[in-house]
């Protein structure tokens, strides 16, 4: 049976399109099977970061217009999915659009987990909080969050709150922290995510540790709190 | 110039022997501090010998113990200052390490210059290999990336990870306390994630009791009645002048859930679209033909009988039955007509003298 997880944030632009690609593909990687769904009908930008955007042949609005139409459309999609005589996917990843409308309940629908992506300022942490509610309200508990957009520096500075304080405030596990990093924008430019980098980038590396804690079905046991000077040797400067 | 201090310790409360060798000196006395240190400038040497004398010592002990050691100090100077390489050699030995390394090494600074070399030549290739290519060799695969006979983003995708699990990578390295983390080149400090089961439900009974929503089963148009098994918290209303009011009852719900793997075929909408679409086009090309039937007056010469250029300059009336011809055809699109004109005007201009 194939597991159906909603990426969600309630906010717009903290990462919830970047996350599901890069997670897709990182489980992809690691061998399974996985249907990615871009449920934001209307502002389709799925395609745009894995590089697709010109092998679209057609579109749920092209096909099924009707809105309560479009509320079942993902439904059966996913149950034919499920239902299929070949090999069924491993992991079905709904990236969910922004706001706590229709989008969103098309989207949470065929769901049974939730990950919450949400970053450090009080603005996505409200939002967070109450599609966190809502989603409890639709039945689904399994809600795990990644904490997108980590600014260690300004943590350290106090200018930002820690990863700590957004998980006493919202009472969610951690599935991963995902670094601020240049390269998320280079990437969605080229339309190659991130975790295909060679040498592969920070943010990278914690999508991939957070595609391997969703297959264990575990969460963070520790966070990355603060960058700290590292210790050079004598022999640094050879490059040691 | 480099120079030797002698140290003399006129009293101290026990004795002992100091050994002095360029760098170090091992002093283990108690009231070093209350003693009278006489630093005597010596001429320049490799070596320096320093004797601790215990007890109060008498003015004239004192003189002789110092000249003793000046003499054998004086003696011990072997080396002729004005040598260059003596020069080089006092020099190094002013340093205290190079001293230390030439005491190991005696004579044999020639190693400590083949570390230094090797040292750098080290740094050089590293340096050289880290850099990266300006131009691959020719002929490799990047010729074909640079065609476009190849895509530059699938050699990465041929290759999968070498390792099973993300966290046994090379790439993260875990400190030995679990209070480090090394990523990609940058250390971070690890805090333990402090959530508890208890503290998950607190939240979770918050948020029911702050957020209540129930999902929306029933959709109705404005006016319709509510049916009487349908909570109204469940009931979403569609305005009567929205499109999606006007066209629910054209919807086949059947037959869109039994298409969701396209069994009939093409979308209607699209296929409607399409056969449009074509029927334009073909209406364009029959225009285009019909067109190219009528006598331009540009391809006029393909019409025309071959004639001589002499009369062609001696009599330019007679092109005027073929401009009249021209003009009686003229067709009917704003663009020949354009053209027509201008035939007019020019064979006006022909036909002044």
């Amino acid at each position: 049976m194939p597991r159906v997880v909603v990426i969600t944030s309630g906010k717009g632009g903290v990462g919830k399109t970047t996350t599901t690609a890069n997670v897709g593909l990182s489980l992809a990687r690691l061998g399974f099977f996985v249907v990615a769904i871009d449920a934001d009908v209307g502002l389709r930008n799925l395609d745009l970061l894995l590089g697709l955007e010109n092998r679209v042949n057609y579109t749920v609005i092209e096909i099924e217009t009707p809105h309560r139409i479009r509320l079942k459309a993902l439904v059966w999609l996913v149950d034919a999915l499920k239902a299929r005589d070949e090999r069924s996917p491993d992991f079905i990843l709904i990236d969910c659009p922004a706001g706590i409308d229709a989008g969103l309940i098309t989207a949470i629908t065929p769901a049974k987990e939730a990950v919450l992506v949400t970053t450090l300022e009080i603005t996505s942490l409200r939002d967070a909080d109450r599609v966190t509610g809502l989603l409890e309200c639709d039945g689904i508990r399994d809600i795990k969050m990644i904490v997108n957009r980590v600014r260690t520096d300004m943590i350290k500075g106090e200018d930002m709150m820690s990863v700590l304080n957004v998980q006493e405030m919202l009472g969610l596990p951690l599935l991963g922290v995902i670094p601020e990093d240049s390269e998320v924008i280079r990437s969605t430019n080229r339309g190659y995510p991130l975790v295909l980098h060679k040498p592969p980038a920070l943010a990278g590396l914690a999508f991939e540790q957070a595609a391997w804690r969703l297959v264990e079905q575990y969460s963070m046991k520790a966070v990355m709190a603060e960058e700290e000077p590292k210790n050079r040797g004598f022999f640094s400067f050879f490059g040691g | 110039m480099a120079s030797i201090w002698l140290l003399q310790l006129p009293s101290l409360p026990f004795q002992h022997r100091v050994f002095s060798n360029g760098t170090s000196f091992l002093l283990h006395r108690r009231h070093c501090l209350s003693q009278r240190l006489n630093w005597i400038p010596l001429t320049p040497n490799r070596t320096f010998f320093m004797r601790a004398v215990n007890g109060p010592m008498s003015s004239e002990e004192d003189n002789c113990a110092h000249n003793e050691v000046v003499d054998r100090a004086k003696s011990t100077l072997v080396v002729d200052s004005r040598h260059p390489l003596a020069l080089f050699q006092e020099s190094i030995a002013s340093f205290p390490p190079a001293v230390f390394l030439m005491k190991i090494f005696p004579r044999n600074y020639f190693t400590v210059g083949l570390c230094i070399t090797i040292a750098i030549m080290v740094v050089a290739l590293r340096a050289y290999a880290e850099r990266k290519p300006s131009q691959s060799h020719p002929g490799s695969v990047a010729d074909l990336v640079r065609r476009g006979q190849l895509r530059p983003d699938r050699r990465g995708v041929s290759r999968p990870l070498n390792y099973d699990d993300p966290f046994n990578n090379p790439l993260v390295k875990v400190g030995k306390s679990n209070s480090t983390v090394e990523m990609c080149g940058k250390q971070y400090r690890l805090a333990p994630v402090n959530l508890t089961k208890e503290q998950q439900a607190v939240h979770q009974k918050r948020r029911s009791r702050a957020y209540q929503w129930k999902r929306t089963t029933v959709f109705l148009k404005e006016g319709d009645s509510i049916p009487a098994d349908v909570d109204p918290d469940a009931i979403r209303w569609i305005p009567a002048n929205h499109p999606f009011a006007t066209t629910a009852s054209d919807i086949d719900e059947d037959l869109v859930q039994n298409n969701v793997y396209q069994q009939c075929g093409v979308p209607f909408r699209i296929q409607a679209e399409h056969d449009a679409l074509q029927r334009k086009l073909e209406a364009l090309q029959k225009e285009e033909k019909l067109n190219n039937l009528l006598i331009d007056s540009r391809n006029a010469k393909d019409f025309q009988r071959p004639f001589k250029l002499n009369d062609w300059s001696e009599d330019p009336v007679e092109q005027g039955p073929i401009n009249n011809s021209r003009v009686e055809t003229k067709p009917t699109k704003t663009g020949h007509a354009s053209d027509s004109i201008e035939s007019d005007t020019s064979s006006e201009e022909m036909k002044q003298p």
